[in-house]
């Protein structure tokens, strides 16, 4: 991989010279980043037509400052509403939307901000340097692994999302029944679909994720006239620009969180297929696990902000690499710029790196220009956008519904899916008002069609024999840390009951 | 939802999400019993686990009620008669306005559904509701419709403007 300063150099001022491509790309991805249904893939498929009609390098800039942006606008329907805009911002709801309830939604929003842009940053500039290195870590991940690593992301954010861990494992492993609907991968024979043939190819993500988020939190909010407690609308009507200052100072006063958070989103986001919902939630996991008052996480607390959007930011980073290294997408907005690379005739791989290294590696400049101009636009926003939480729940939750409706149609265009989608409306009405975390639900249902494609492929590999998931010594270290991460939290309990015990 | 009363957890509520997975799990199996095994795998092995976290919560809470750590009660689902008519209404309205968008179309129905719920649930004079309902929806036809081109099925309004503008 040939990295010499003049590349980046060169690279820079290429991406220098379409500022105004990148801040027009910017702006689309974190509008369509904040609306659920309207996802950086289903954009770029959109836009097809300029992609493949403008030079590579150009389609390239506008597709990766479309895909960071979509990120980071994911983030701030999470925090105001607590819908997030895609999986990756459902971490942020835990302390996104309490921050904003408490009438710091302006300070959180800008840790989102930040924490975004750090996150990204970092993670972009490690990758040009770290690419040939970090890149073998996906030889690393076969299908026993992926198996185990996705039973992990379930119990862990059952463990995270929930208070009760047996609810939110029961609810984690109800989304993976509900994901396991559809035709099967070998036989395509449907399976509990109902009789509905809009099913045959599984429960519509979008449908699940605008139900048991948005429909659930329009009917939820009707309890109280406004999303904001009676303290948080004062010191909410009171905010100005000092809040925006103090969300900056409470991030960088945690810049090591910011960094560390996006690494963990960095490497989860090289494995294929593991994505940003995953990153987010492993990080948060991972700084409640190391914090020294895990028990303030869920209460609105600034780590609990900055943890997933470093991570889902930092994934971004991480789903690129497998893409341009070895032509193998990250996620499904990787696979759709591969698709319009491949139209453009660019060979991914390692000969990227050796025909046109500039282009490998102005990927990441891109990505750091379209951070930095989304930090300067968003930031001076965040005082105005931050008053949605000002609007009554009477008028904000029809608006809620009327709108999230859409994004349910958009992707397949089934009005079956608009049914659907308010059925799980009710599924996840039912879920908060009994207890048992939606965002399990979701991440299972996420998950469910990945285990099982991954279950099969490690079957047919080892010839039907189910001690192959045993075999390998990665994927054994995964499930002695899957044990761990199941049994951690009844141990904690155990010793906090007989250190109230012995208090007493 | 768990709400300690004297230091007790409410239990009964609660029950709603694991009966509707283990109705559901039971019918998965059944749809899937005819299929040859590789097509069956996934989903056996999930629903083998919901069944046993399930009866893990049962066995949990007929030792906490049989201690008296646990109690029943309903009240979690229905906390008052006005919220219950709130709730639901608003939540027939979405049904009306979903059943109603293939024929008026996305920009009418989503009108007439934001103009409802601001006349009874905001209390809005009609002239507001009408006003801040049509630009509302209006918005959302320039996003959706315009902008991001979503097909969604159109109505006498799109027709019109679709018509009258070639849009």
């Amino acid at each position: 991989m040939h990295l010499s300063l003049s590349i980046l150099a060169d690279q820079f001022l290429l991406n220098f010279s379409y500022l105004w491509l990148i801040i027009i790309a910017t702006t689309i991805g974190i509008i369509i980043g904040a609306m659920p249904g309207f996802g950086a893939a289903n954009t770029i498929i959109l836009l097809l037509p300029f992609t493949l009609a403008v030079p590579v390098d150009v389609a390239l800039i506008f597709m990766v400052s479309l895909f960071v942006a979509s990120h980071m606008g994911g983030g701030i329907t999470s925090i105001l509403l607590n819908i997030p805009g895609n999986g990756g911002a459902a971490a942020t709801c835990l302390d996104g939307y309490p921050m904003a309830r408490k009438g710091m939604g302006q300070q959180a929003l800008v840790l989102s901000f930040v924490s975004s842009t750090v996150g990204g940053m970092v993670t972009a500039c490690l990758s040009i340097f770290l690419l040939p290195y970090i890149s073998r870590l996906a030889y690393y991940m076969h299908s026993v692994e992926m198996v185990v690593i996705l039973l992990f992301g379930i119990t862990l954010i059952a463990s995270v999302a929930s208070d009760n861990m047996l609810k939110g494992l029961i609810a984690g492993f109800l989304g993976l029944l509900i994901g396991a609907i559809g035709a099967d991968h070998i036989y395509s024979t449907p399976r509990a679909t109902f009789g509905f043939i809009e099913l045959y190819d599984g429960v519509p993500l979008i449908a699940v994720l605008i139900g048991v988020f948005a429909i659930s939190e329009a009917l939820t909010m009707m309890e109280s006239a406004s999303v904001l407690s009676d303290k948080g609308r004062e010191l909410m009507k009171q905010a100005g620009w000092a809040e925006t200052w103090e969300g900056v100072q409470m991030a960088f006063a945690r810049t090591w969180h910011m960094i560390w958070t996006s690494l963990v989103g960095l490497v989860i986001g090289i494995i294929p297929g593991a994505g940003a919902s995953i990153a987010a939630f492993v990080a948060y996991q991972q700084s409640r696990l190391f914090s020294k008052t895990p028990e303030k996480y869920g209460t609105g607390i600034p780590e609990g902000v900055i943890a997933p959007e470093a991570a889902n930011n930092g994934c971004s980073s991480g789903d690129l690499i497998p893409l341009l290294v070895i032509g193998v997408p990250g996620g499904t907005t990787a696979a759709v710029m591969l698709i319009v690379l491949t139209y453009h005739g660019v060979q991914l791989g390692p000969r990227l790196f050796i025909q046109n290294p500039g282009m490998g590696y102005g990927v990441f400049i891109t990505m750091m220009i379209a951070y930095a101009v989304m930090l300067f636009t968003t930031l001076p926003l965040t005082r105005y956008v931050s008053r949605l939480v000002l609007i009554p729940t009477t008028v904000l939750a029809p608006i809620i519904i009327a709108f999230t409706l859409v994004g349910a149609f958009a992707p397949r265009g089934y009005m079956f899916d608009l049914w659907l989608t308010l059925g799980f409306g009710v599924i996840g009405y039912l879920c908060r008002r009994t207890g048992y975390n939606v965002v399990a639900v979701l991440i299972g249902v996420i998950l469910g069609p990945m285990l099982e494609a991954n279950v099969m492929r490690a079957l047919r590999i080892s010839g039907d024999d189910p001690l192959v998931f045993f075999s390998s010594p990665v994927g054994n270290g995964l499930w002695l840390a899957l044990a761990f991460s199941l049994m951690i939290p009844s141990i904690a309990k155990w010793r906090r009951n007989r250190a109230a015990l012995a208090a007493s | 939802m768990n709400n300690d009363r004297d230091g007790k957890v409410a239990t009964g509520a609660d029950w709603i999400i694991p009966i509707l997975g283990a109705g559901f799990a039971t019918y998965y199996l059944i749809s899937i019993k005819d299929l040859a095994w590789e097509a069956k795998v996934s989903g056996v092995f999930c629903a083998v686990v919901l069944f046993l976290l399930i009866a893990i919560f049962a066995l949990r809470t007929a030792i906490g009620v049989a201690r008296g750590t646990h109690y029943l009660e309903w009240r979690s689902l229905y906390e008052s008669h006005k919220l219950a008519i709130v709730r639901g209404a608003l939540f027939a309205l979405t049904v009306a306005n979903v059943a109603l968008i293939p024929w008026a179309g996305f920009t009418l129905s989503t009108f007439g559904f934001l103009f409802t719920c601001f006349l009874w649930l905001e209390r809005m004079s009609a002239r507001r509701a009408a006003i801040v309902a049509g630009s509302l929806a209006l918005f959302g036809y320039v996003l959706f419709v315009l902008i991001l081109r979503t097909a969604l099925p159109p109505g006498p309004f799109e027709r019109l403007v679709s018509a009258l503008t070639g849009f």
